[in-house]
């Protein structure tokens, strides 16, 4: 099985270097495009809060461009602006990340800028005080919205109140509104460092000149004392994976909320982390059960069959922590129970029985044939590059990774969806209009 | 945008190509000049509907194949209906561009429109608009279009009201499939790793048999010359209030579309949509005005691109105690800026420069580059594309500050806002 990328992405063509303060950069060379991509990633994600603190990385992320030891908010964006270049940081559960586009000959500008974040934020207290109202707001916003109610609450009867994959990534109104500039300011301090961090730059550039632009720049970011290392982060997933007890019995929770006509169900199961052994069966089977198409073997039943909804697809999340393998649908309240009941007959079938020889075929092919598309863009091919840093696929990876699919049997999809669905206790949460009869 | 080819085949199709050797994939579109604007009354969703329709059975097709068949050679494939056209595309492998035209070419004339696919089908958008009614700006956006537009089309939305979407027959959406769905009625537009001369004689293959069709009358009405600023408010549970205060704007085939690209982009950012921008630059007036200061969470703005003439539109999503008056004079004093000062020369510049860049990075894709050459030739011509960065370079202060008094006027005004309220109605 052959992706048929144009892109070789592979250990001769992505320079990998390791610059002088613990920092990793992967710079893949796209003369194709006129412009460059940069994305990271590093540790302080969620993990590295408290549920006292749940928010605490999100908002620290979002403040830390909002003025530095040497430029303003508003110089900050001029810079950017003025060369229609763009650089965003935020945090997700388990690492923090940025992002940034521009002309190749802009990157130095990306670099430059990035550092000074990352290394020099003041956290000024007036713009704290307005990106904290801005997250007030989006929590405001998720509180009305079926799907993120659904969504929150599925994660938090999940993993419990002791794990930060239980609670969501931007926190609650509660804790975000107590959070000080102070507190952001000590939450860098522990939490940004350089020893985690992995850079990858893609584009219409020279990789020895920007090993050496990423020496100048991100390699000359110096720790703060007691910061986090790279050895921490992984203690701090190490703990936000620990594993809980499963329920004993299915748990069902129906959210009301007030003006809304339709209703959003997350229900799903506690799945596996990205470098089990059976990830490339589970993706198999994902995409046989709730992807292929329009929602595969579950959006057959769902939507095209019984006409119940406008989406129904599952999803089997990777990550460096155990993530649910869940199914989602937006259904009229009157036919919920029918949407959940076709969901779960789908699941326990894949589950009872392998897929047929046909279905088996066109998935995998799907899996590797759309890496071609994937790699089309130079934000992709970065995006790629920090995947296979993360999970320490090598950089060879995406030749292996044919294969790796190529090689999962019609069993091998029963076994990984019957080790994860086959259980009986489900987790169900429904969001939206007051359902009746329940 | 200098190597488009153009092509035409006997019965009326258009053919746009672009090779683009950069990644072994290819993407082909195929536009349809239906969407909202061609929906007589009580026919709102029509298009969309057909478009959902699409998928279903054909003479060949069953439901799920055409799924199967892209992403079984990791493929993608979807479709989307706006205001003034619909659109399905597949992008692919280089090697399997076919299946896109044997698909294609299938339900260009095929599509069976099973009378049980329908009604099943009707439940599954009646859902989709239900979704849809979970945000506060889809309700929004629906009062304020049909406050704006008592005649024209564009009064009504995409998806369809309920009333319609509840009464419309399989025979009504067949016949609108009818009206619309042939060659004469398309556009082809191909853009990735292929031979175009191969490619069109392929695309002849598949598609040069098919009769030409006699071009749909237009059910759009000229929208009369609104003479009396308008006002809506929606009272619905909501996390937050939205202000959306728009102004009748001219056609895009107008002189005058590019300076008000340009009075967009000093407002909020770079030309969006077709042409590669979006989002709010933080250093934009609006932006400065209400999100650095903290007034407001978040804004934008953007210009209707659209066959007929549309709206040009300012969205403030304030925080959930904002007070609405002083946020709806503020952007009435940002008007009022440019009605009274010319921008500097400097500021023109910028925007020029800024629009080169964002585009040279959004249309990195192939279908990206797709969807600008389709969408801008369903307005008025793809070429446009060709000639953006020149268009605006040669708009001058004046020019913006004319078109602001030219549009951006009282008589010319819609104002909708949504304001959360508890399930009575009652205020929050």
């Amino acid at each position: 099985m052959t992706s048929g990328s144009r892109h070789a992405i592979n250990a001769d063509s992505v320079a990998r270097h390791t610059l002088q303060n613990g920092a990793t950069l992967l710079v893949y060379p796209n003369p194709a495009s006129p412009s460059v991509a940069i994305g990271a990633y590093h540790a302080a994600g969620a993990v590295l809060e408290t549920r006292e603190t749940a928010g605490l990385a999100s908002l620290t992320a979002d403040a830390l461009s909002r003025g530095t030891q040497y430029r303003t908010y508003l110089e900050f964006s001029e810079e950017l602006d003025r060369v229609g270049a763009s650089l965003a940081f935020h945090a997700d559960t388990e690492y923090a990340a940025l992002g940034g586009r521009a002309l190749a000959e802009d990157l130095e500008l990306l670099l430059t800028l990035s550092t000074d974040v990352l290394a020099n934020p003041t956290f000024p207290n007036d713009e704290v005080g307005r990106v904290r109202e801005q997250t007030m707001t989006v929590l405001a916003h998720a509180e009305d919205n079926p799907g993120s109610r659904a969504s929150r609450r599925f994660r938090e009867l999940l993993y419990g109140p002791s794990s930060p994959n239980g609670w969501p990534e931007d926190g609650y109104a509660a804790t975000v509104r107590e959070f000080q500039a102070d507190d952001l300011r000590k939450f860098h301090a522990r939490a940004y460092a350089p020893g985690s961090l992995v850079l990858a730059a893609v584009g219409a550039v020279d990789p020895p000149a920007v090993r050496d632009l990423a020496e100048r720049t991100i390699g000359a970011w110096a720790p703060a004392p007691g910061a986090v290392t790279k050895s921490g982060w992984r203690e701090a997933l190490a703990a936000a994976d620990a594993p809980r007890a499963a329920p004993a019995e299915p748990r069902r929770e129906d959210i009301a909320i007030e003006g809304k006509t339709q209703t959003e169900f997350l229900l799903g199961w506690m799945g596996i982390r990205r470098t089990d052994p059976s990830y490339y069966a589970t993706i198999v089977a994902n995409f046989i059960l709730g992807q292929l198409g329009l929602g595969g073997r579950i959006g057959s039943n769902v939507r095209d069959t019984q006409g119940l909804a406008y989406h129904a697809s599952s999803y089997a999340v990777p990550g460096l922590t155990r993530q649910p393998w869940s199914i989602r649908a937006g259904i009229n309240p009157a036919n919920v129970d029918r949407a959940i009941e076709a969901s779960l007959k789908e699941a326990r079938q894949l589950a009872d029985t392998p897929p047929d020889d046909e279905e088996l075929r066109l998935s995998k092919q799907a899996l590797v044939g759309s890496l071609p598309l994937r790699l089309e863009r130079n934000d992709g091919i970065a995006n790629i590059l920090l995947m296979m840093e993360r999970y320490e696929l090598g950089l060879d990876y995406l030749g292996v990774y044919p294969d790796l699919v190529d090689a999962v049997t019609a069993d091998d999809v029963r076994d990984a969806t019957a080790a994860v669905v086959a259980n009986p206790a489900y987790t169900l949460v429904t969001a939206g209009p007051e359902l009746r009869g329940v | 945008m200098d190597d488009v080819r153009e092509h035409a085949l006997a019965n009326g199709l258009a053919v746009l190509t672009r090779e683009v050797r950069t990644a072994p994939i290819a993407t082909f579109f195929i536009w349809y000049r239906v969407g909202a604007r061609d929906e007589p009354q009580g026919m709102s969703g029509a298009s969309h509907w057909v478009e959902h329709m699409m998928f279903k059975r054909t003479q060949k097709l069953a439901p799920g194949d055409i799924g199967r068949m892209v992403e079984g050679v990791g493929g993608t494939f979807n479709a989307f209906t706006y205001e003034d056209a619909t659109a399905y595309h597949e992008t692919l492998p280089a090697e399997h561009l076919d299946l896109a035209l044997e698909i294609e070419s299938d339900r260009m004339l095929n599509a069976v429109f099973d009378p049980d696919d329908v009604e099943a089908e009707r439940t599954v958008i009646i859902s989709e608009r239900e979704g849809h009614e979970a945000s506060p700006m889809f309700r929004l956006m629906e009062a304020v279009e049909s406050t704006a537009f008592k005649v024209h089309p564009y009064g009504h939305g995409v998806i369809g009201s309920k009333t319609d979407l509840r009464s419309m027959t399989r025979d009504d959406l067949f016949g609108h499939y009818q009206r619309h769905y042939g060659p004469g009625n398309a556009v082809i537009v191909a853009v990735g790793d292929f031979a175009t001369d191969d490619l069109v004689t392929r695309i002849d293959q598949h598609f040069g048999g098919f009769p030409a069709i006699s071009q749909p009358t237009s059910v759009a009405e000229r929208e009369p010359a609104q003479d009396e600023a308008r006002r809506v408010e929606v009272h619905h549970p909501g996390p937050f209030p939205v202000l959306m205060l728009c102004h009748h704007t001219p056609e895009r085939t107008h002189a005058d579309c590019a300076p008000l690209l340009v009075l967009n982009a000093l407002l909020s950012g770079p030309p969006s949509g077709p042409f590669g921008g979006g989002g709010t630059l933080r250093t934009s007036r609006l932006y400065q005005r209400f999100v650095a200061s903290g007034i407001a969470a978040s804004v934008g703005a953007d210009v209707g691109v659209n066959i007929d003439p549309s709206l040009h539109r300012v969205v403030v999503i304030l925080h959930p105690s904002g007070a609405p008056e002083p946020i709806e004079e503020a952007v009435l004093d940002e008007i009022r800026r440019l009605h009274d000062e010319a921008p500097s020369q400097a500021e023109l510049d910028r925007v020029v420069r800024q629009t080169y860049a964002k585009r040279a990075i959004a249309l990195e894709s192939v279908t990206a580059q797709a969807v600008q050459l389709g969408m801008l030739e369903m307005a008025a011509s793809w070429r446009l594309a060709q000639t953006l960065t020149d268009d605006l370079r040669r708009v001058t202060p004046a020019d913006v500050q004319r078109v602001a008094r030219t549009y951006l006027r009282e008589p010319a005004r819609v104002t909708g806002w949504f304001l959360p309220a508890a399930a009575n109605g009652a205020a929050a």
